[in-house]
């Protein structure tokens, strides 16, 4: 219901594509979709060191970062005129990689990973010498900044003004910035608001085993500080066959186009709605990070296979998620604690 | 239109207000609130924060006024002899717009009660205005009232201005933003948490906390939500957010447990965010209202406090 429309022509494009739509996809579930959501801690922890003074005349921005938070400091860097220098793995050569060459940056990419800890630790080694090399460097921490999660705050002001009382949020987990951070916030407003993350097999942020995550994009080999684990009610693990299915699915039946994680989180937010009675289903919001452009061989080339899974399998502990659709019921603890269970 | 608390010995309508005695007279009134909605420094795009307020416009209260300028008088007499802000109110006007210097009687009339944070002052100075306005022929806009209403006291109301859904800044009455053209329908049941009152301008101003002022924000969200979308359960919940903050600074007696109360029969709770009273909202579409109400008003007797006023909003207000 569009009562009314305001019309303005945007600075640029950051301001223009910064803040997700926000679409209802029938019944009690709402997508709020980014055309590339990482835009916007990238946007805020800029605007702020530039505000601060710590982003300077000869300040060279420097992170690491394996794809869309790289490209998220690229736009906002080049619309700002600040050098940017990212390091990152082979995953983000292609078209995130030319993107963000195009806008100036320098991609480093690293061809190496570290014994332990990955190319995660690879790329944080070699942060370190970048950032000596530099006389002035700034980096936005994305995976410790609390600024990455207080970036989020105007997305619930945008949710609670065009949707009132939020029951349920559902959303990809990486950063651990969007999630905690949109969480909290809605939280302020509605206290009982349930949080569901959405992760992968082969990443340690909810106490399951490491290992290679064939699904990018969530998860994620390191525990980052801004991930809040007792926000948490419930937490699935999704495979990439069944992003893959979940997204194609998305788009078939209601013409959105967005990537693997995305779908993802759309599928788990359908199961959860499931099991609610038509009077108590409220709402549920679905974050949705990003678009499905960089996905577009995997998306196009997949079959469903007819071993799917159609109902997550409830575990007892994290370490015994297989490779398939699982959940957990995270209720809201620390990680310590799950680890000591 | 109401009928005026107080009857004028001449008809004041505007057509007819002199006669060949050069006596003039208007009537003019102003309702009252119950506190308000929300309060604090809000986030308003491209100016940072904004001291602004949301106030809760309540028929029940109101000040009248009847001006009547009497050419032989030798000053203005106003009653109650306290209203001095109205008199001077009035002579601010005159002054400002070529008007004879004001003589003759002005009486006041009101049920809002003193310094609880409703605003009695700034309804009897808007209501004295407006006569003032009437029996001299020289209408005033909104903002012009506002004007002359702020002079004559350091902070004022926003009802002044008009009882449409708005923020207003809290220092003199501007328009902020207008949420659209009428608040969602609520009932209120009204209670003073206080006796004695509070002089709602000697208090310290408040230093909010980060945390604060981004519940403020959500209440604001919601706040547009509700008039937008007609959601009295949304404003119900930006009222408390607001209230539950000032609660910190402005403590009311037993807070707590009106707002256990509010959670659990009503939508939320509101209070005079400088003041004493605090209001319980209901839905008037709620099956069960009938029973939340009686609940509530057992539960605030057993407390210790009276209701004050029972209240309701559900009619479109015009400025």
């Amino acid at each position: 219901m569009n009562t009314q429309q305001v019309h303005i022509a945007f600075a640029d494009i950051s301001h223009a594509t910064v803040m997700p739509k926000l679409v209802h996809l029938g019944e009690d579930i709402y997508a709020v979709k980014f055309t590339l959501m990482k835009q916007l801690p990238a946007r805020h922890i800029i605007d702020k060191a530039l505000a601060d003074g710590r982003i300077g005349p000869d300040t060279v921005v420097v992170e690491t970062t394996s794809g869309t938070f790289g490209l998220g400091l690229a736009i906002e860097c080049k619309l700002h005129g600040i050098p940017l220098h990212l390091i990152s793995d082979p995953v983000i050569e292609g078209p995130t990689a030319d993107r963000i060459r195009d806008l100036g940056a320098t991609v480093d990419v690293v061809r190496e990973p570290a014994e332990i800890g990955g190319f995660q630790a690879s790329r944080l080694a070699r942060l370190d010498e970048v950032m000596r090399s530099y006389p002035s460097t700034f980096c936005p921490r994305q995976y410790d900044n609390p600024e990455n999660p207080a970036a989020y705050t105007p997305v619930a002001e945008q949710v609670l003004e065009a949707l009132g009382q939020i029951d349920h949020i559902v959303g990809p987990v990486g950063s651990g910035g969007s999630m905690s951070g949109l969480t909290r916030a809605l939280r302020r407003a509605y206290p009982k608001t349930t949080a569901t993350a959405v992760d992968t097999a082969g990443s340690v942020l909810f106490a399951a085993k490491g290992g290679p995550r064939k699904l990018r994009g969530l998860g994620n080999g390191l525990i980052p500080g801004n991930l809040d684990h007792a926000v948490f009610d419930t937490v699935h693990w999704v495979s990439e066959a069944e992003a893959l299915s979940a997204t194609r699915a998305l788009h078939s039946n209601h013409a959105l186009y967005v990537g693997l994680t995305s779908g993802a989180a759309h599928k788990v937010a359908l199961w959860e709605s499931k099991q609610r009675s038509g009077k108590s289903k409220g709402k549920t919001l679905v974050i949705m990070p990003d678009e499905a452009h960089r996905y577009e061989q995997q998306l196009w080339g997949h079959h469903d296979s007819d071993s799917a899974r159609t109902e997550p399998l409830l575990v007892n502990h994290p370490q015994e998620i297989d490779e398939q659709w699982c959940r957990f019921d995270w209720n809201r603890q620390s990680l310590a604690e799950a680890n000591n269970d | 239109m109401k009928t005026p608390l107080i009857s004028a010995p001449y008809d004041v309508g505007q057509e007819e207000n002199s006669d060949q005695s050069g006596r003039k007279i208007g009537f003019g009134e102003c309702i009252g609130h119950h506190g308000e909605i929300l309060q604090g420094p809000v986030a308003q795009f491209g100016q940072g924060r904004v001291d602004a307020l949301v106030t809760l416009p309540v028929q029940e209260y109101s000040s009248s006024a009847i001006y009547e300028h009497l050419p032989e008088a030798d000053e203005l007499t106003v009653l109650p002899w306290y209203c001095t802000k109205a008199v001077a109110a009035v002579r601010v006007m005159c002054a400002e717009f070529g008007l004879p210097e004001p003589r003759g009687l002005l009486r006041i009339e009101s049920n809002i009660p003193v310094a609880k944070g409703m605003g009695s002052s700034t309804s009897d100075v808007v209501a004295a205005l407006k006569a003032a306005a009437r029996a001299y022929d020289c209408p005033l806009s909104n903002d012009q009232l506002a004007k002359l209403a702020v002079r004559s006291e350091r902070a004022s109301d926003a009802t002044m201005f008009s009882s449409l859904p708005a923020l207003f800044t809290h220092r003199n009455g501007e328009l902020v933003e207008l949420f659209g053209p009428r608040l969602p329908a609520v009932r209120i049941i009204g209670l003073d948490t206080a006796a004695d009152g509070i002089d709602t301008l000697a208090l310290a101003p408040i230093q909010y906390s980060d945390s604060d002022l981004y519940s403020l924000d959500c209440a604001l969200s919601l706040m547009r939500h509700a008039v937008k979308y007609d959601s009295v359960s949304a404003m119900g919940r930006a009222a408390t957010i607001s209230s539950t903050v000032n609660q910190q600074y402005r403590p009311k007696a037993h807070f707590a447990k009106l707002l256990q109360l509010a959670e659990q029969f009503g939508v939320g709770i509101q209070v005079a965010h400088s003041g004493t009273v605090a209001g319980i909202l209901f839905d008037p579409a709620d099956p069960a209202i009938s029973a939340a109400m009686a609940s509530v008003r057992e539960s605030i007797s057993d407390l210790g406090f009276e209701i004050t006023k029972e209240m309701s909003l559900g009619m479109e207000f015009g400025a």
